[in-house]
């Protein structure tokens, strides 16, 4: 039968982990949409079978030589695109 | 406002909405992280981000916008199990190898998540008792200092504060501690 309670020191584990996102992540987050810009140019990359073949080999690459900035969210933003 | 209608606002470019949905899910996302598979600072942060960026390109074809937590939820456990296999931590939590046993940090989380909820039920005072010390981390004599008490006070009041919250989350959870069930 299932334990009908949680002990205290289970209550206390349980604010440790749930403790807040650091307010420095939150904000970094919010900020995505303007890092990754206009969407419209990932999707422009993404139809591209060439960008897939390079971005598969090498995504720095890739995007540089798209004569984009490899910053990590547009990386991200990428492989989600490509592989999601 | 519920997710789905948050996400709509979000497709129309609505900054306002992407901010308040990544607020609403953020707790959700560093406990999965932090807590739930223990990652470094350092790739904690990467895969939060990872996930929220994930979100952002995702928006427009989300159809269930309602359904947003859950799949929050296992992509943030997915970039996390990732994380650990690029770092080359040990992943295997059992044998035979079984996926579903690498859900058993979101159901951790999952749980943690309904005392957080309970605790927003407690007064004020009880709130910021344990959330400095259980969450922050803060010494009894931070504590006092920042909320004028005793440091020799501290002690008891973090337990009754605990014992609230108990009451509180077994109310919400339906369900009942034995004494008390039998005294009602």
């Amino acid at each position: 039968m299932d334990d009908p309670v949680l002990p205290e020191a289970a209550l206390a584990d349980a604010l440790k982990l749930t403790a807040n996102a650091p307010a420095a992540w939150i904000e970094a987050a919010v900020l995505i949409p303007s890092m990754l810009g206009d969407l419209s140019a990932i999707e422009r990359l993404a139809s591209d079978a060439q960008f897939r073949a390079r971005f598969h080999e090498d995504p720095n690459d890739a995007v540089a030589a798209a004569g984009l900035i490899p910053s990590a969210p547009l990386l991200v933003a990428l492989r989600e695109r490509l592989d999601g | 406002m519920e997710d789905a209608e948050l996400i709509a606002r979000c497709r129309a470019g609505d900054q306002t909405a992407w901010e308040a949905l990544v607020r609403r899910h953020s707790g959700l996302v560093a406990a999965i992280v932090r807590g739930g598979f223990r990652l470094s600072a350092t790739d904690a942060e990467d895969v939060f981000q990872e996930v929220f960026t994930r979100l952002y390109v995702r928006l427009g074809s989300i159809r269930e916008g309602d359904a947003v937590r859950g799949w929050i939820a296992q992509v943030a456990r997915n970039a996390a199990l990732d994380q650990i296999r690029r770092s080359g931590r040990e992943v295997v939590t059992g044998e035979p190898r079984d996926e579903s046993a690498f859900d058993e940090p979101l159901r951790g989380v999952e749980e943690a998540l309904s005392v957080r909820a309970a605790l927003a039920r407690l007064p004020a005072h009880q709130q910021e008792i344990l959330d400095r010390f259980f969450a922050k981390d803060e010494s009894y004599d931070t504590i006092g200092a920042e909320l004028g008490i005793p440091p020799g006070t501290i002690a008891s009041r973090i337990s009754r504060a605990l014992a609230a919250l108990r009451v509180a989350w077994e109310a919400a959870e339906g369900r009942s501690h034995p004494a008390e069930a039998s005294t009602k």
